[in-house]
């Protein structure tokens, strides 16, 4: 069903069996979201490990002044969910929403699990993805500690996907950890 | 960025969580533990906001049922009358202290046959299932001037925020409740 998908993104990491890929399509199913629709809430579960297909996903938490903080975004091609209570099974503390129609699809903690023991290759693909998103964090804790606004923006707009930029830019602001006006004026001076 | 809708959910699902993990697994003979006649067991509080959720739940729908869906670049509004703020402020407990003893109306007290023990906090689980669908709904509607009637009098009424927040700040504190019900026995 969803061949392609896996063997471009899996395929990256390792040499995917025609046995693993058969246990791939029948163990993900597709959902669909609309713009503003929770895939995951605060205190809810998150069932599923996603691939995006298409829109844009945000992954954030509140704050205790009750202001969403953003910590990342999902899009066409990436994987996405709610990390922490996939893997521990317990309440999420993060929102994952869907900011634009959203076609993903995602397999189950059970099925996750299985894909392991029976296909124990993919355990190198779990350390690299693990690897990225160790690298991919501690840039972006550089990024956040060390530089100004404006090289913030200007590293994230060379690295982001088009898609991303056309997303409300409150959130980008809060992503970039500025004020909605910075970003406007820095998109402005880009522009 | 405000999380009005979000923050309300957050803090439902934080009820439940409690309530289903930390409440619903234990013995009969704890949940219905009283520490004398006149305070309620933890099973009686359940059934309390069973009957709360009785009275407001249809009125949320309707409410939301009535309102047109936002635009996607429109953020919902979050008004508080001058009763809903004071009324919220009140029931949210201070730490795990409830600030002032409150009497509730007869329609909501409860009454609990020794047969019906089973279903109450299985039924408060499903209606808290429908109350966190409704602030999902609500939050993609334009609810700014839309108000729900409330059980504090015919001419009270609060926004359809300010009433998800007055109802979770009302289980917040028969939460404090609950915790002293069933460790009552314990002191």
């Amino acid at each position: 069903m969803q061949s392609h998908i896996f063997e471009s993104y899996f395929g990256k990491y390792i040499d995917i069996s025609p046995e693993a890929l058969e246990f791939l399509n029948a163990s993900f199913q597709e959902m669909n979201y609309s713009g503003r629709e929770m895939i995951v809430e605060s205190g809810g579960y998150a069932k599923y490990f996603y691939f995006v297909l298409s829109g844009v996903q945000a992954l954030y938490i509140i704050n205790e002044k009750g202001e969403k903080v953003i910590l990342g975004f999902s899009f066409k091609g990436s994987p996405s969910g709610a990390f922490d209570s996939f893997i521990t099974s317990k309440p999420s503390h993060f929102f994952l929403e869907a900011l634009s129609p959203s076609k993903l699809i995602g397999i189950n903690k059970q099925k996750f699990d299985e894909l392991f023991e029976r296909f124990p290759e993919f355990y190198k693909w779990r350390a690299l993805f693990m690897e990225d998103i160790l690298l991919g964090r501690i840039s972006r804790e550089v990024e956040i500690t060390t530089m100004t606004a404006k090289k913030r923006f200007d590293a994230f707009v060379k690295r982001c996907p088009p898609e991303l930029l056309e997303i409300p830019q409150k959130y980008l602001a809060s992503y970039l950890n500025m004020k909605p006006e910075t970003f406007s004026r820095l998109r402005a001076l880009r522009d | 960025m405000e999380a009005n809708y979000e923050k309300l959910l957050q803090d439902s699902n934080r009820i439940k969580n409690y309530i289903k993990g930390d409440v619903a697994n234990l013995e009969e003979s704890i949940l219905t533990r009283k520490e004398n006649m006149k305070k309620w067991s933890a099973l009686e509080v359940v059934e309390h906001l069973n009957k709360v959720y009785d009275v407001y739940l249809d009125n949320f729908n309707e409410a939301i049922n009535a309102a047109r869906d936002l635009n996607e670049n429109e953020t919902p509004a979050m008004r508080r009358t001058i009763l809903g703020r004071l009324s919220i402020s009140i029931n949210r407990p201070k730490g795990k202290k409830r600030r002032f003893k409150m009497k509730t109306f007869d329609f909501f007290r409860p009454a609990i046959a020794p047969d019906q023990t089973n279903g109450i906090i299985h039924s408060f689980l499903e209606k808290k299932e429908t109350f966190n669908e409704l602030i999902k709904r609500a939050r993609t509607k334009d609810l700014r001037n839309a108000k729900v009637p409330t059980a504090l009098g015919e001419k009270v009424k609060f926004y359809v925020p300010e009433c998800f927040e007055f109802l979770l700040a009302h289980e917040e504190r028969h939460m404090v409740q609950i915790a002293e019900a069933v460790n009552s026995g314990n002191n």
